[in-house]
């Protein structure tokens, strides 16, 4: 038997559908002609300290109670703001909620002049002087170094050539170690088949756009399903802020010092240096397994461009280090409500459980 | 709350994308498609190279400044700048290594690296 429509049921049920359109359409207009954009890195800080384009930032906080101070180093090729993301979802607010007294390196965005910048321009020149600075204005004796992705190679090198910095606790996650398993442009670059010079434009460096399709590369399909969604959730208004701000970082990449490029291709992509603790830098060989203060190791079991198996070399460098392991991607880790629930607090724990101190006045 | 279903089109996509993506990735990760990048970038820089060779010769020609030339003179502003970089590093070096040497160690803290001396304990390259 045909069951009779009510005439007020079907007017209501139309009147949702329009608005939910025109929600739709109002969003979408936004997305696409870029109006609106959520806001990224809001949390409050101030520079303290700048070399060259390094700008040594530090976070506001009232709740100061743990020392040493935090410095978190970040990628050569991404910009920091994806630690400080969004409020309510943003690493570095949980970090000052947490107690810690937090600093960000900012490298800046390289032109020609930092073309020649090489690793010893990053750990042992900007490093070693953002560590001083960062101590000097907490006026603490020790400093907690917390690396991410690229940013891990460089506080590793960083911490194994300055025995004199008095490094409390050192922390990476999502860093390379192992060269050999990462992506096809490794592969590349290890045979000889891609001249990493090629890769250079005319400031020297390796372009943004360059580093961007070699990402791309690693999950071909990731821009259809991102769109999908976002297509999908188009009348949610906090769904097209979130997307908005984790993909326009995404894609936020910063050119590549080429002297860099060139001795990670030659030292870590061709000869594995790193993964072999054989890494000699201009000014003496390096041992990675000579770090004794407590290292934490995150990683995250779905992470496509720094792969598990890239990582684990870690262990054996650096036998004492403490292994995280989170099901999370690269982003996933400090991104996101599974990193609210489970890797920040995770993290925050063992670097509270390494630290010392007194509550710190502002 | 119950969530919304997903739309149709998006389940469509999904289940689509479930079958096609993981054979996608498979082709833009293999070594066939290395290789073809790897020869695409080469063939770029030649096209490049021949280009940026003809409109140099063809604006040296007219008298004019090319590209080239412009790259030029922002590499010698850049060394320029890294010499006057290098001359402020060695004023702020001093000045952080008497800070290092006027701290604290306290007794059984490990610091960064076992070596625990304020000098660099490196071994010399081969």
């Amino acid at each position: 038997m045909a069951t009779l429509l009510d005439p007020a049921s079907v007017l209501e049920r139309i009147r949702r559908d329009v608005e939910r359109a025109s929600v739709r359409t109002r969003n979408g207009i936004k997305h696409l002609a870029g109006v609106g954009r959520a806001e990224v890195g809001c949390s409050a800080r101030k520079a303290v300290w700048q070399r060259d384009k390094a700008v040594l930032y530090r976070y506001h906080s009232t709740q100061r109670r743990i020392e040493p101070p935090l410095l978190l180093v970040m990628s050569l090729v991404s910009k920091p703001y994806v630690l400080d993301l969004r409020p309510g979802n943003s690493f570095i607010e949980a970090l000052v909620a947490r107690g810690f007294d937090v600093y960000t390196l900012d490298w800046g965005i390289p032109d020609a002049v930092e073309s020649q910048n090489t690793f010893e321009t990053y750990c042992d020149e900007y490093l070693p002087q953002a560590s001083v600075a960062t101590m000097r204005e907490s006026a603490s004796h020790e400093i907690t170094i917390f690396g991410y992705c690229f940013g891990g190679v460089l506080s590793l090198l960083f911490a194994a050539g300055h025995p004199e910095i008095p490094i409390r606790s050192l922390a990476v996650m999502a860093t390379p170690i192992d060269f050999s398993v990462m992506s096809h442009t490794s592969a590349l670059l290890r045979d000889g088949r891609l001249d990493p010079a090629s890769l250079l434009d005319e400031t020297g460096n390796v372009p943004a756009r360059t580093i961007l399709e070699g990402l791309k590369t690693l999950q071909a399909t990731s821009d259809f399903t991102t769109y999908a969604s976002l297509l999908s959730n188009l009348e949610n208004s906090e769904y097209i802020a979130a997307h908005q701000a984790l993909n326009g970082w995404a894609s936020d990449h910063i050119p590549f010092p080429g002297a860099c490029f060139l001795q990670t291709a030659e030292w870590f992509m061709k000869q594995n240096l790193l993964a072999e603790n054989r890494v000699v830098t201009k000014n003496g060989a390096l041992d990675i397994g000579s770090i004794s203060c407590p290292v934490l190791n995150v990683v995250g079991d779905a992470d496509h461009i720094v792969p598990l198996a890239s990582n684990r070399a870690i262990l054996d460098l650096v036998p004492h280090a403490h292994d995280l392991h989170f099901k999370a991607g690269h982003v996933g880790l400090i991104i996101g409500k599974t990193a609210q629930r489970n890797s920040i607090p995770g993290m925050a724990d063992w670097l509270e459980a390494h630290s010392v101190g007194p509550p710190i006045d502002e | 709350m119950a969530e919304r279903s997903q739309p149709t089109w998006k389940q469509v996509f999904d289940s689509v994308e479930k079958v096609i993506g993981p054979r996608i990735n498979g082709v833009v990760r293999s070594e066939e498609f290395a290789t073809l990048v790897a020869l695409n970038k080469r063939g770029q820089v030649e096209l490049t190279r021949r280009l940026e060779q003809l409109s140099r010769r063809t604006l040296h020609v007219l008298n004019l400044p090319a590209g080239s030339d412009v790259n030029r003179l922002l590499t010698h502003i850049a060394s320029l700048e890294r010499e006057v970089r290098d001359l402020r590093k060695e004023i702020s070096n001093n000045s952080d290594a008497e800070f290092l040497a006027s701290l604290p160690v306290p007794k059984g803290v490990k610091r960064g690296n076992s070596a625990g001396s304020s000098k660099r304990p490196r071994k010399n390259p081969a």
